[in-house]
């Protein structure tokens, strides 16, 4: 497989074989010298196999290997020619991002008010496998509302304000979620995990604004040097997981009814057009809609522990959703391709939308400036806040990174930590980590991962998202 | 009889060999459970009865653990052995299996890591063995 250089940021896969169109690699030089023999790069090739492919077949600088798609791919395909696939959205439908920003500062926050903020969000956010709410259990039309209208479920039934939706990729909610795709296996998994955290990588992380790059762009989304901010990383959780393999499954099985030859079975597609495609869709939609449900629920707890915790409520508190960001989805929207306006699945599987300055389903308060594109850091470094971009709209599909690849496997980080104190390590740093398994603290260490910093520096000199706030973690907690 | 874990970047996958397909698929649902839980730590406390099919063996090996996983993050239940026979049926294949299982219980049993989902890649039911000696081996990664 060729790679020609293109500029400082970007590498072409040029087109051979069956793939219909290049690939495109966002990356660093020092980066490009371990991704060469990463196979990361032969499934940034064989996504562009896909029928219906536009443009380029791309990856993020986050890139590291996946089911099918890499993690960190972008692919676009046509919607009445093109396929959608399962792989290109991930198996935690909805993973995602929100970000939420108070009227504290650093110095507001002792030692004790910080643990006791942790502490409660712990106690009020079930972390960890399998876990469960028990003040909480959705089923039958209960679920059926929560997959059709997303966060707003969440607000009708108290646990929001209304302006929360204002501020939400998609308002919350997918329009095209169809409850009825959804098995009664996906219920059953996720219905008793609406309002939980899940494990590994995700995390509900208290931060402090530690670095502003964009004035501008930092004062249209609320933030200033020193404040307290909440980020919360979740996605689907059984139920997203559960609807991927019911649809990944019955594509496998019928890829040889449509004849789609690919070179990866995990790459399982179905034409947007054809009735697999059209249920997938739909119920993908709807496991997108009980992430974005997840996650205000979540902010509602969050809400609730700080108010337990100082003794203010959330209002005097100033505890505002700066935004909520997809990373794993596939979403149809409008570009021009080819001079023509058409429409376009847009597969994002790690990879976050980041539109424009003008666009208008960019919140009106943010318009100026651009989206904001919120970027998880791994456990104990930073986290990035971006803008996007003109130029990721005309070249990535509105597109950007999502965090940090791994680079390390769950057993090398493991046996790495064998004997770390890690969570010690983070304390000695001031950091409060509450984590129902230790196990996962390993895994999750800051060494398995590429450092954000650099994913978020190509991405910003590759010009496809600005960079305008670093956040640091104060107190963390997960599953 | 025997399972290992394969190394991956973002997952985590088994690679299991068995003298019989039915054992095979018992020994995969070992390793599905040492990926979740410790399973020294798991007791044969209850019986479970399964009977799959599908048209291909390695999308039934899939079926099979994604059963499995079902189980476990809607009903708490862990496999620790068991027995299946695993024929070909219909111009497809069929498990039949009795699995001891226990109920998950976070005092007895660390959490590793949460199973997302069984994946499709680098998926793999072989037939191997020489000569008169026949053997069977599997590969499957799951999504963490």
């Amino acid at each position: 497989m060729r790679i020609e250089q293109v500029d400082a940021n970007r590498w072409r896969i040029p087109r051979e074989g069956g793939m219909r169109v290049d690939g495109m690699v966002y990356a660093s030089e020092a980066m490009m010298v371990d991704l060469r023999r990463d196979p990361a790069l032969q499934q940034v090739a064989n996504v562009a196999h896909l029928p219906g492919i536009l443009g380029h077949s791309m990856a993020m600088p986050d890139i590291h290997w996946g089911y099918g798609f890499p993690i960190g791919g972008v692919a676009g395909t046509d919607a009445d020619e093109g396929v959608i696939s399962p792989g290109g959205v991930g198996y935690d439908i909805n993973c995602g991002v929100r970000l939420l920003r108070t009227s504290l500062r650093r110095e507001d926050l002792d030692a004790p008010a910080l643990k006791a903020v942790v502490q409660e969000m712990y106690r009020s956010i079930p972390t960890g496998a399998g876990e469960g709410r028990k003040d909480l259990r959705v089923a039958g039309k209960e679920l059926d509302a929560v997959l059709r209208h997303g966060a707003a479920w969440a607000v009708d039934r108290g646990m929001g304000w209304k302006r929360d939706l204002a501020v939400l990729e998609e308002g919350g909610a997918l329009e095209q979620a169809d409850p009825a795709q959804v098995s009664p296996r996906a219920r059953e998994r996720g219905g008793p995990q609406l309002g939980t955290l899940g494990s590994g990588n995700h995390f509900a992380e208290i931060q402090r604004v530690a670095e502003i790059h964009d004035a501008a762009a930092a004062g249209a989304f609320g933030l200033h040097p020193g404040q307290i901010t909440v980020m919360i990383h979740s996605g689907s959780r059984g139920l997203g997981h559960q609807v991927c393999s019911d649809h990944l499954k019955g594509m496998v099985v019928a890829a040889e009814r449509h004849r789609i030859v690919l070179p990866d079975r995990q790459l399982a597609c179905a034409p947007l057009s054809s009735p697999e495609g059209k249920r997938y869709l739909g119920a993908m939609a709807a496991a997108a809609n009980f992430a974005f449900a997840n996650r205000q629920v979540m902010t509602h707890f969050v809400r609730a522990s700080f108010e337990r915790a100082l003794g203010m409520t959330a209002e005097q508190l100033g505890i505002e959703v700066v935004y909520d960001v997809c990373h794993n989805i596939a979403k149809m929207e409008t570009f021009e391709v080819e001079g023509r306006r058409r429409r376009v699945c847009v597969h994002r599987k790690g990879a976050t939308r980041a539109y424009p300055p003008g666009h208008p389903q960019v919140p009106h308060a943010y318009r100026e400036v651009g989206q904001p594109v919120l970027i998880p850091g791994d456990m104990g470094r930073y986290s990035y806040v971006l803008a996007g971009t003109q130029r990721a709209y005309e070249e990535t599909f509105g597109s950007s990174c999502h965090g940090a690849g791994r680079r390390m496997s769950r057993g090398e980080a493991k046996r790495q930590a064998r004997g770390r104190q890690l969570v010690h390590e983070l304390a000695a740093k001031g950091i409060v980590v509450m984590a129902a398994g230790l196990a996962t603290v390993a895994e999750e260490m800051p060494e398995a991962y590429k450092d954000v910093a650099d994913v978020v520096d190509v991405v910003d000199r590759a010009g496809i998202a600005r960079k305008v706030a670093r956040l640091e973690p104060l107190g963390v907690i997960k599953g | 009889m025997s399972f290992s874990v394969l190394e991956h970047t973002a997952d985590l996958g088994i690679e299991v060999a068995a003298p019989t397909l039915g054992e095979l698929f018992v020994e995969a649902a070992r390793g599905l459970t040492d990926a979740i839980t410790d399973l020294a730590r798991v007791e044969p406390r209850a019986r479970r009865e399964l009977d799959l099919a599908e048209p291909q063996l390695d999308l039934l090996l899939v079926s099979f653990l994604e059963e499995l996983l079902f189980r476990f993050d809607a009903g708490g239940e862990i496999a620790s052995g068991g027995t299946a026979a695993v024929e070909e049926h219909g111009g497809g294949w069929r498990l039949r299996a009795t699995l001891d299982v226990d109920r998950f219980d976070p005092a007895r049993h660390p959490l590793k890591v949460q199973v997302k989902a069984i994946t499709y890649h680098g998926l793999e039911v072989a037939r191997g063995g020489e000569g008169a000696v026949v053997s069977w081996r599997a590969r499957v990664l799951f999504d963490v």
